[in-house]
């Protein structure tokens, strides 16, 4: 005999509610027990600060691609993400990532594309006409890390692709290269304007700065490249 | 004609009766698989909870020396202090480098962002001096005055931030009588040991470096059960998380209490809480001014071990 058919006749409207129910009743202990072991009310718990292991270098580039990657090194240490991507994540879903520099992203206010945009417009502008606290050379370094880490944030965030942000980049490294010939003199300069800056245990932003200079570092090699090979 | 625009067409009842059972059948089935899921993944998080014994294996201090003959000087006082890690690491207490060093070097990178002397140094100098309890005092401070302080944000803040008020709320654990420099000190003392272990401190710094704990730590405890009560406690209030997560942090943490202090072979039960401790020099300070990392008096003095820090930084700076 059919089953199907059996039910069918003698089939009840409340059959199928009780099932419902049933089933919001299991749903509802399976959500349960995975909020419980998310851990109830609480956070996410121990989660690292760093993702980028032992040796956070990986990719071989050019030097005036370093070089370039060089001008937003100061932020992307002080926040453990990669120096040798536009994107500063490794490329390909990863969860751990996403969720840092989705932390990072929102921190920086610039998950809104219109949010970005007129930051970095803001940047561009005072790289362009500073004002007079940031005339002198040690001004233009912060202006300029900043402005090459906020068109690092836009390539994270998705609103400029790595060829824009290198072009962006290299337009405004092109005129520090007025006032700086070596990473050391350009870190000196960055951390002598950054004294008191908001948001930064000055201790800590020099020690990032200093190890930027080890030999695994952005920043290993000091002299900048004489001629550019990009345009 | 199709036999599922037959269902739909034909005879005279009503449409829901007619494809009842097929949803019946489909609704048992996924009925089934939900109960059959919850029951594998129920007995899987149930293999992966270590049981007592396993855990007081994991837990059991691990000696250089024979306790039997062990005579503590006044360096395994601070090696005392880091021995909560030295336990987790499975390293040994009374030594002040690890013997095995990819560990540390993964632990200071992974969860420090650590990978060099001036990062180091620099982290030290922040435990020392702010750390996480002036932050955790202030807020169990605030919320044990006025409890209802947070309400107005609550929609805006992080689930941590809401698990902690909710824990100062009702004070669980006695949280409004926890002193919180317990949980920076013994931090301090276990970078201390991985920063010596891999050669960015040197032997007279590092050890210099953990006296400087003794004066803070003796003043605000009253012996090693108080030092390591304030410091699970507060390790739990950090941990910002209940539920089962934090019942395998509490059984590992309350095994890890028992080896410290049981009377065969728990580092403390062979130091003295009162040996004498050399005064430190604080070369901490003349290494972070050799490295350039302070170069002025601080604007923010958050402890009294930071006003110290702070002194030894003026007096010598160059001029």
């Amino acid at each position: 005999m059919n089953p199907l058919r059996s039910i069918r006749e003698e089939f009840d409207t409340q059959a199928i509610i009780t099932l419902v129910v049933c089933l919001l009743i299991a749903l509802l202990g399976w959500w349960a027990t995975r909020r419980q072991s998310k851990g109830g009310t609480g956070g996410e718990g121990y989660s690292p600060a760093d993702l980028r292991g032992i040796d956070p270098r990986r990719t071989a580039l050019d030097a005036d691609e370093i070089w370039l990657l060089g001008f937003a090194a100061p932020y992307v240490e002080h926040h453990q993400l990669l120096h040798d991507r536009w994107g500063l994540a490794p490329d390909g879903p990863n969860p751990a990532w996403q969720r840092k520099l989705g932390a990072v992203l929102s921190a920086a206010h610039v998950v809104d594309r219109g949010s970005w945009s007129r930051l970095v417009d803001s940047a561009r502008s005072e790289l362009a006409e500073p004002s007079p606290s940031y005339n002198d050379a040690s001004g233009r370094a912060w202006v300029l890390t900043r402005y090459a880490w906020l068109v690092r944030l836009g390539v994270a965030a998705g609103h400029v692709d790595a060829d824009a942000a290198r072009h962006h980049t290299l337009a405004a490294a092109t005129s520090a290269r007025a006032l700086f010939t070596n990473w050391s003199d350009y870190g000196d300069a960055f951390l002598a304007s950054s004294a008191g800056s908001a948001g930064f245990d000055p201790v800590r932003l020099r020690a990032d700065v200093r190890t930027l200079y080890a030999a695994d570092g952005p920043w290993s090699d000091p002299g900048w490249p004489h001629d550019l090979n990009i345009s | 004609m199709n036999p599922g625009v037959a269902l739909l067409v034909a005879d005279d009842q009503p449409v829901g009766e007619r494809i009842g059972p097929y949803v019946f059948w489909s609704l048992l089935v996924l009925l089934l698989a939900v109960i059959v899921w919850a029951r594998v993944k129920i007995r899987r998080n149930a293999v992966k909870r270590p049981t007592t014994a396993q855990y007081a294996q994991q837990t059991r201090a691990i000696w250089e020396a024979d306790p039997a003959t062990f005579t503590p000087r006044p360096e395994h006082w601070p090696l005392a202090v880091a021995a909560p890690f030295s336990i987790e690491n499975r390293t040994s207490w009374d030594r002040l480098d690890f013997t095995e060093l990819d560990g540390p070097r993964q632990g200071l990178a992974e969860a420090w962002a650590i990978r060099s002397r001036p990062q180091l140094l620099a982290q030290v100098h922040a435990l020392l001096c702010d750390g996480h309890r002036t932050e955790f005092a202030h807020e169990v401070e605030q919320w044990t005055i006025d409890p209802s302080a947070m309400d107005e944000f609550a929609d805006r803040i992080d689930a941590e931030l809401r698990w902690r008020n909710h824990q100062v709320r009702i004070n669980a654990r006695d949280i409004q009588s926890v002193r919180f420099e317990a949980w920076d000190l013994v931090r301090a003392a276990m970078l201390v040991r991985a920063g010596y272990s891999l050669n960015w401190l040197s032997r007279a710094e590092a050890l210099d470096t953990l006296y400087l704990l003794a004066p803070t730590l003796r003043e605000r405890y009253d012996g090693w059960d108080d030092l390591g009560h304030h410091f699970f406690t507060a390790r739990w209030y950090w941990f910002s998380q209940g539920g089962l997560p934090m019942a395998d942090e509490d059984a590992y943490d309350a095994g890890r209490l028992r080896s410290l202090t049981d009377p065969e072979n728990g580092p403390w039960s062979f130091v003295p809480w009162d040996i004498q401790v050399p005064t430190s020099r604080l070369l901490l300070v003349d290494a972070l001014i050799a490295e350039g990392l302070v170069t002025e008096p601080s604007t923010f003095i958050a402890t009294p071990l930071a006003l110290q820090i702070d002194r030894a930084v003026t007096e010598r700076l160059p001029d």
